[in-house]
C-alpha cells in the first residue's frame, strides 16, 4: 500500500466520522458544521483522485453555499431537533 | 548546493508551521472556554497554514505556482484573524461571559 | 411480525445489493466495462468534437449538451419551488424562542469585518469570472464560477450592515428575473441556434472562433444564471 493510499484511507475514515456525527448530534447548527467538514474532506479526496472539476464544485457548493442557506434555514426554525 | 538550501529551508518552514498546528490544536482541545480556543485556533491557522504555504512556495520556487501560494499566504493571513475576530465578537454581544480563574486560586 | 418482516425485506434487499457490490468490476482498473465502451470514445474524439482543451467541459457541453441543459434548469426550478414554498407559507411568525434566535444573530457588523469583505470581493469576482471564462481550457466552468460569485454576493449581503435588503434588490424587479433565467435561457437559444445553422440541437459551429464565443457564451449564461439563482434562494429563505 503505497502513501497515496493511505491517504486516501485517512480521508474516508474521516469522512465516515463525519457522517457518524452528523447522524447523532441534536443541535441542528453543529450537524450543519459537521456538513461543510464533510463537503471539505470530499473536496480533498476529489482533488486527490485527480478530478479539480468535482472538488472546486464541492468546495464552493458542499462548504460554502449549502452551510449557509442552511444556517439561514436554522435561523427562521430554531436549532434544536425537536 | 542552492538546491539543498533550498529543500532545508522549505523543510524547516514547514516543520514550524506544522508545530503551530499541532500546539493550536492542543489549545483547542485544552483551553478553558471559547474566547481563548478561539484565540489558539486563529494562531494555529494564521501562522500554521502561513508558514507551511511560505515553505511550499520556496519549494515550488519563484514561477507560476509559487506566486500563487504567496496569493494565498496573504489571503489566508487577511481572512483567518477576521473570522476569529468575528467568533469572538459574535460570543460577546450574544453574551458569553468569558472565563476567569476563581478568586481563591489568584495568587498562588 | 411487522419487525420480522420488515428484517425480511432489509435482508433481501441487502443480499442482492452487496452481490452486486461483490460483482463490480475492479475499481480503477483500464479495462472495466466502464472505460471500454463510451468513454474512450469521448476521450479520443472530445479534443476535435468538443472544441475545448478541457475534456469535462468538452463533454459535458457537447457529448452531454442534453444533460446540461437539464441541469441548468434543475436549479432553475429548485429557486422556482423554494420560492413557491416561501411564499405560500407566508412570513414566519416571529415569536417565543425563534425570536430570541433571531435577535442574537442580528448584532451590527463589525466594521473590521466589512472591511475585510469589501477588499476581498472584487478578487473574488475576478476569480470567479476567471473560472466561467476559462473553463474550457482548464479546470472550472460555468457552475463552478457561478457559485463562487454567488457565494460572494452571499457575503456580501451578510456583511454589508444592512438587514433590511439585499444587493441584489437594487435591480429592478424585471430585470432580476431576466438574470435569475439567464442559464436555460441562455444555453436554448445558443442551442437553437446550432439547430438553425447545422441542423442539430446543441451543436457547435466548425469555426474554431465562433466555437469559443459559442462556449464562452453557454459559460457565462450558466455562471451569471446560477450566481443570481443562488442569491435568489438565498433571500427567499432569508427574507421568506
Amino acid at each position: 500500500m503505497s502513501v497515496s493510499d493511505l491517504f486516501d484511507l485517512l480521508i474516508l475514515a474521516l469522512l465516515i466520522t463525519c457522517v457518524l456525527g452528523i447522524a447523532r448530534v441534536r443541535d441542528l447548527a453543529t450537524a450543519v458544521t459537521l456538513f461543510a467538514i464533510y463537503s471539505f474532506v470530499l473536496c480533498l479526496l476529489w482533488a486527490h483522485r485527480g478530478a479539480p472539476d468535482v472538488a472546486m464544485t464541492e468546495a464552493a457548493v458542499g462548504a460554502g453555499i449549502t452551510a449557509v442557506l442552511f444556517f439561514t434555514a436554522i435561523a427562521k426554525i430554531g436549532r434544536r431537533e425537536k | 548546493m542552492m538546491a539543498a538550501i533550498q529543500a532545508t529551508l522549505a523543510g524547516l518552514l514547514i516543520v514550524a508551521g506544522a508545530a503551530f498546528f499541532f500546539i493550536g490544536t492542543i489549545g483547542l482541545l485544552r483551553l478553558p472556554d471559547f474566547y481563548t480556543r478561539v484565540h489558539a485556533v486563529t494562531k494555529c491557522d494564521a501562522l500554521g497554514a502561513g508558514l507551511v504555504l511560505l515553505g511550499l512556495a520556496i519549494l515550488a520556487g519563484f514561477d507560476g505556482s509559487g506566486i500563487r501560494i504567496i496569493a494565498l499566504i496573504a489571503l489566508v493571513l487577511l481572512s483567518s484573524p477576521t473570522a476569529g475576530h468575528a467568533l469572538a465578537r459574535a460570543a460577546w454581544r450574544a453574551g458569553l461571559e468569558p472565563w476567569y480563574r476563581k478568586s481563591g486560586h489568584v495568587g498562588q | 411480525m411487522r419487525k420480522f418482516l420488515a428484517l425480511v425485506l432489509i435482508a433481501a434487499l441487502g443480499a442482492v445489493l452487496i452481490a452486486a457490490v461483490v460483482n463490480l468490476p475492479e475499481p480503477g482498473t483500464t479495462d472495466s466495462p466502464v472505460h471500454t465502451h463510451v468513454s474512450a470514445g469521448y476521450i479520443k474524439g472530445g479534443h476535435e468534437a468538443g472544441g475545448a482543451d478541457n475534456l469535462v467541459t468538452a463533454v459535458l457541453l457537447n457529448y452531454r449538451a442534453i444533460d446540461t441543459f437539464g441541469e441548468v434548469t434543475v436549479i432553475f426550478t429548485a429557486l422556482i419551488a423554494v420560492l413557491a414554498a416561501t411564499s405560500l407559507a407566508g412570513p414566519t411568525e416571529r415569536s417565543g424562542t425563534q425570536n430570541i434566535d433571531l435577535k442574537t444573530t442580528r448584532v451590527p457588523v463589525s466594521p473590521v469585518v466589512s472591511f475585510v469583505v469589501r477588499l476581498m470581493a472584487p478578487f473574488i469576482a475576478t476569480f470567479a469570472l476567471f473560472v466561467m471564462l476559462k473553463g474550457h481550457e482548464l479546470p472550472g466552468g460555468g457552475f463552478q464560477g457561478g457559485v463562487v460569485l454567488g457565494a460572494m454576493l452571499i457575503l456580501l449581503a451578510l456583511f454589508s450592515g444592512r438587514t433590511d435588503k439585499t444587493d441584489d434588490e437594487e435591480l429592478p424587479p424585471g430585470l432580476r428575473n431576466w438574470i435569475r433565467a439567464a442559464g436555460p435561457l441562455v444555453f436554448g437559444a445558443l442551442g437553437l441556434t446550432g439547430l438553425v445553422f447545422s441542423g442539430w440541437l446543441f451543436s457547435l459551429p466548425d469555426h474554431p472562433f465562433w466555437r469559443e464565443m459559442v462556449m464562452i457564451g453557454l459559460e457565462l449564461g450558466i455562471g451569471i444564471g446560477g450566481a443570481a439563482v443562488l442569491v435568489g434562494l438565498f433571500r427567499a429563505l432569508r427574507e421568506g
